[in-house]
């Protein structure tokens, strides 16, 4: 279970960077983010990203540590990506893609 | 080399699956948990009885997936006439502690070690090194994998370039739009196993680095009689076993040195023991912590074998690390009309993994067919499992397949892998 905490963080890392981008941002929240938000939520991201990594590092040592990290990244992605497709509709999600 | 790859983090699970006999006694041994101090002392107790010098002891413990006795082997010291003197090998059981018989009651097999070496190694070629002109080249399985590895990581340096973009659509995945939904699925799963790619095939390059690019070694250290040895003293350090002191000597009691690589490992267990110049001044015992996955050992407790005391670490060296390539199938598949290529793949792939837990249930006595009708406690899990995890693949593909055939019910196959994006 030592993988729990850093787990929740890789998960709560990539949904602060997600609602970085503005298209998402606007799928979930409804409004196109300011640019200060978009900042705080990026360090916001990066930083819980990182301690997931530290934490994995110092429970499991440096190398099964970063296997760890590494899957769950794999997997808190997955979960975000699905969650803006399922929860927050697609339609949003399209419009912006378009653009970039 | 991409299958046998991924087999392979599962190679003590499939080897088990390949052996049922021997892997449902190994689970009743170690949860019957023997005391792991007294099967070494019982096993280096008796070698050391019978063969108090030698130039090694070793013992290796029953562990999940392995070994359901205790191994004991020694090797005496070649004799000065050149003539071979006798090693012992023992198996015990660790509950009674009788020898047993001389058979392991398991069929032969190269299992999941079979496959691990086939990503490697490949098949049906020399393992010896490749004579050019004078110079000795790597083995040509070793070239083969190195070309292939060194083309995957150019692929993806270069794709991680090219496809710069996909980092800004990483979250996105839209559904029912074909081939965006294909390219949306294929950036969030490329970025995400991009970490992974990169790690596995640069530390697969580096594990075999001096084969690879030889010239500066032989530069270094020549091509002659002891280059390799001088190379690899300086490159790991001197050898870590010393030689015989020519001085007898008592032994330590191997307990504590036991009981010492128990609180070094996770799960409180060790794996197996190696004694060099046992019964020498300077004898020297290796033990074995057992990783978490109850199977692995990454690193050891090095013990003066007439002090018992602990000596410093040594860095082990680096673990290996595999490389792939599935160039090989996409090749395959778009040489043919794509949309029956895809299904009659998807088809034949489903039938092969699904047959394998067929022939399973029809040739072992331990398959899925009556693991619901065991007592719980008699279950092989581990065994189950390997069969499961074929028959969801195969599920997978059937599905693939399925999904097919039901969205392009026999048209007339076109020729192109790729529709015109929309």
């Amino acid at each position: 279970m030592t993988w729990i905490v850093p787990a929740a963080l890789t998960l709560l890392g990539f949904a602060a960077i997600a609602l970085s981008i503005k298209k998402h941002h606007k799928a979930v929240l409804g409004t196109f983010p300011e640019r200060r938000r978009v900042w705080a939520l990026r360090v916001l991201g990066w930083a819980a990203l990182v301690g997931a990594t530290a934490w994995c590092i110092r429970a499991f040592g440096i190398g099964y540590g970063l296997v760890v990290e590494t899957a769950l990244l794999n997997a808190a992605g997955v979960v975000v990506a699905l969650t803006l497709t399922y929860r927050f509709g697609e339609a949003a999600n399209s419009r912006g893609a378009r653009r970039g | 080399m991409f299958v046998t790859g991924t087999a392979g983090y599962g190679s003590g699970a499939i080897q088990r699956w390949s052996q049922p006999e021997l892997g449902k006694k190994s689970e009743a041994v170690i949860a019957a948990r023997p005391d792991q101090v007294a099967m070494a002392e019982a096993a280096i107790g008796r070698l050391r009885a019978e063969m108090p010098e030698a130039a090694y002891h070793g013992a290796v413990l029953p562990t999940k997936g392995g070994y359901y006795f205790l191994s004991a082997d020694a090797e005496p010291h070649p004799p000065a006439d050149g003539s071979e003197a006798a090693p012992i090998d023992l198996r015990i059981d660790p509950v009674t502690p009788k020898e047993l018989s001389g058979e392991t009651a398991a069929r032969e097999t190269t299992g999941g070690w079979g496959l691990q070496a086939l990503h490697f190694q490949l098949h049906y070629l020399s393992l010896g090194p490749t004579p050019v002109g004078g110079f000795q080249l790597a083995a040509i399985p070793t070239l083969i994998v190195g070309a292939a590895t060194m083309l995957m990581l150019i692929a993806i340096v270069t794709g991680t370039v090219v496809h710069r973009k996909i980092f800004a659509d990483f979250f996105t995945f839209r559904t029912r739009k074909s081939q965006r939904s294909w390219l949306d699925a294929h950036n969030l799963s490329s970025v995400l196993a991009l970490p992974f790619m990169v790690m596995i095939t640069y530390s697969g390059l580096i594990f075999y680095m001096h084969d690879y690019s030889p010239v500066p070694k032989t530069m270094a250290y020549g091509t002659g009689e002891g280059a390799q040895a001088r190379f690899e003293e300086e490159l790991y350090g001197p050898s870590e076993i010393p030689d015989p002191a020519g001085v007898p000597a008592e032994m330590a009691p191997i307990g504590p040195m036991v009981a010492a690589g128990m609180a070094a490992s996770p799960i409180g267990s060790i794996s197996y023991i190696d004694i060099y110049n046992p019964g020498d001044a300077n004898a020297q015992v290796l033990i074995s912590p057992t990783g978490y996955d109850g199977m692995s050992y990454p690193h050891h407790l090095t013990f003066d074998g007439a002090t018992g005391a602990l000596l410093p670490a040594v860095e082990a060296p680096a673990n290996p690390a595999g490389a792939f390539a599935d160039v090989m199938m996409t090749l395959h598949a778009a040489l043919r009309p794509a949309d029956r290529a895809w299904t009659e793949q998807f088809g034949l792939a489903a039938l092969a993994f699904l047959a394998i837990p067929v022939v399973n249930a029809l040739t072992t006595q331990v398959h899925l067919g009556q693991t619901p009708f065991v007592p719980a406690a008699e279950r092989d899990l581990v065994l189950a499992s390997v069969d499961l995890a074929l028959l969801a693949v195969g599920l997978f593909f059937a599905t693939l397949a399925g999904w097919r055939l039901q969205r392009q019910p026999r048209h007339a196959p076109t020729a192109t892998l790729l529709e015109p994006a929309e």
